[in-house]
Parts: structure tokens; sequence; C-alpha cells
């Protein structure tokens, strides 16, 4: 009666074998991705001559001049009535110190009508290389 | 002859008996389902994008569900590609599933200065879930811990995620 027993449980052995290895296939996937991340250089603060801001003929626009051998860039600004800061600047490229991005623009204390101190700061970069700028008038 | 007609009748009875076991039967039933196969497939990597960092440091993050970019302590963002790490899921509907990643803090390594890596601390969106018509967008974002005296540079690593029907 062993003998008649065995092939039948040798079976059974073999299908499940089969049933577990074609689960095992279909229920497990996975994939790789890569992580990356640059530093730049620390930002440092040029001297005020770095920048020279001058006051527009009509209040409330402004003029900033960046000295440079790189090639001059074109940048126009002002404030709308509530004396948010309004500014634009795009830079043309070029070598040498001139800026080719800036990026962000914070006004200090005070409006942008003539007469009144303000400051303005400015940072942005060139390169890999961070630039701040701080301008006073 | 008596012994001799006793072998016979138990020889006999032996026949019988193993002739009513050779006939017994019975019936199982067999069933086989087949299922989709699970798939992942990487879309973006994850990207942490450029910054500067100053004395304390702090730590660059990635949202793992929108990819936005934002910073802790003295460090300060620039520009450069950010975003999240996305995979594309696909598998049978109806069926659950469950991402794990195969390590939950991996390391970026430099190509010089010190120290020479950095490490991050990755977090996932629909990291569970239940297969439906479409295929699911799972995100991997994480924190990037950035010390003050951090070498400029770029750093790389890698990160991989498993998913396993439920």
């Amino acid at each position: 009666m062993k003998l008649l027993n065995r092939p039948r449980y040798l079976t059974a052995a073999a299908v499940c074998s089969c049933l577990q290895l074609a689960h095992s296939w279909a229920a497990t996937a996975s994939a790789e991705a890569t992580a990356s991340a640059t530093i730049v250089s620390p930002a440092t603060v040029a001297a005020d001559a770095a920048a020279q801001l001058l006051f527009g003929s009509a209040p409330g626009v402004l003029t900033l001049s960046i000295p440079g051998s790189g090639s001059a860039g074109s940048g126009s600004g002002g404030a709308d009535a509530t004396g948010t800061p309004v500014f634009t600047y795009t830079g043309s490229g070029g070598s040498g110190p001139g800026l080719t991005q800036l990026a962000e623009l914070a006004l200090g204390d005070g409006t942008l009508a003539g007469g009144q101190g303000v400051s303005l700061a400015l940072s942005g970069s060139e390169g890999d290389t961070v630039v701040a700028i701080v301008a006073y008038n | 002859m008596k012994q001799q007609l006793s072998k016979l009748a138990l020889a006999l009875g032996a026949v019988v008996m193993t002739g009513s076991v050779m006939a017994a039967s019975g019936t199982a039933d067999v069933s086989a389902t087949v299922v989709t196969p699970l798939t992942v497939t990487k879309v973006t990597d994850l990207q942490f994008g450029k910054f500067s960092t100053a004395t304390g440091g702090g730590t660059v993050v990635i949202n793992a569900a929108d990819g936005a970019r934002t910073q802790t302590g003295a460090v300060t963002l620039q520009g450069g590609t950010t975003g999240r790490a996305t995979f594309t899921l696909s598998g049978q509907s109806g069926l659950a599933y469950t991402a794990t990643l195969d390590n939950a803090t991996i390391t970026l390594s430099g190509s010089g200065g010190t120290p020479p890596t950095m490490s991050a601390a990755l977090t996932m969106n629909n990291q569970t879930g239940t297969f439906g018509g479409s295929s699911i967008t799972l995100g991997v974002g994480g924190t990037l811990t950035v010390a003050g005296d951090q070498a400029a540079g770029t750093y790389t690593g890698s990160l991989a995620v498993t998913v396993n029907y439920d």
C-alpha cells in the first residue's frame, strides 16, 4: 500500500512547487533611481561700488548699473502704487564679473518716491558662484 | 490437507482485500489564478538641485507628494533642476500593494572635499494602495542633511524601491 500511495504524494508536491514559483515571479518588482545634489560656493557680498543704483526722473523708477567686463544686461523696475518693489533684470551673459542672472530682489525700508533713502539688496548667481550685491542710495 | 485449505483461504482473502484497496478513488479540485505581473518603472530621479550652505548647515527637503523643495537652517536654495523621484506602478486591478524602500537612508557622495558625503532620509507617497484600471505614480522625496562646511561640488547616490502584492 505504501508503494501505491507514494506516487500520489510526489505529484501533489510537484504541483505546489510550480504554483509557488509562478506566484513569486508576479508578486514582486523593483526599480532604482539616482539622487543628486549640487552645492555651490557660499555667497559673497560685493562692495557698494560694485553696483550703482540711481533714481530715474519719474517717481518709482529705478535704474541699476552693474560694472564689469561682462556684457551689459538690461533691467527695468519700479514700484506699484503700494510701494511693492517690481524689478526685473535680464543679463546678456559674457565673462568677468558681469552678472548673468538676478534671482531675487528685496527692498529695504522706505519708498521709491524721489528724495527718500532706500536700500536695495540683490542676489543672483553667475555660473555656480552665488553673488550678492547691496546697493545704497 | 486441512492446513493447505486454510492457507488457500488466507491467500484468497488477501487478494480480495488488495483488490478493494486498488479500486478506491478520490477527487480533488485543482485551480490556479494568473495575475497581471507587477511592474515598477522609474520615471524621474530625485534631485535636490543647487544650494549653498553656511555655518551651522541645514537641510534641503523634497516633498514626496509634489516634489516641492524647501530648506531649513543656514542653507540657501539656488537654481538647478529639482524634483522627487517617481516610479510608475502597474498591477492586477483590485489587488493591494505595498512599496518599500530598500534603504530608508541613503548616502550621496561627492567628488572630493571634506566632508565627502551627505545623507538623505527618504520618504514616499502612495506607499500602499490598490490597483485600479490605471497605473499608479509612486513618489520618493527626502530630507538631505547639509553640513555647514560641506564642500562645494556635485553629490550623487542611488535609491531603490520594491513593490509587493499584499
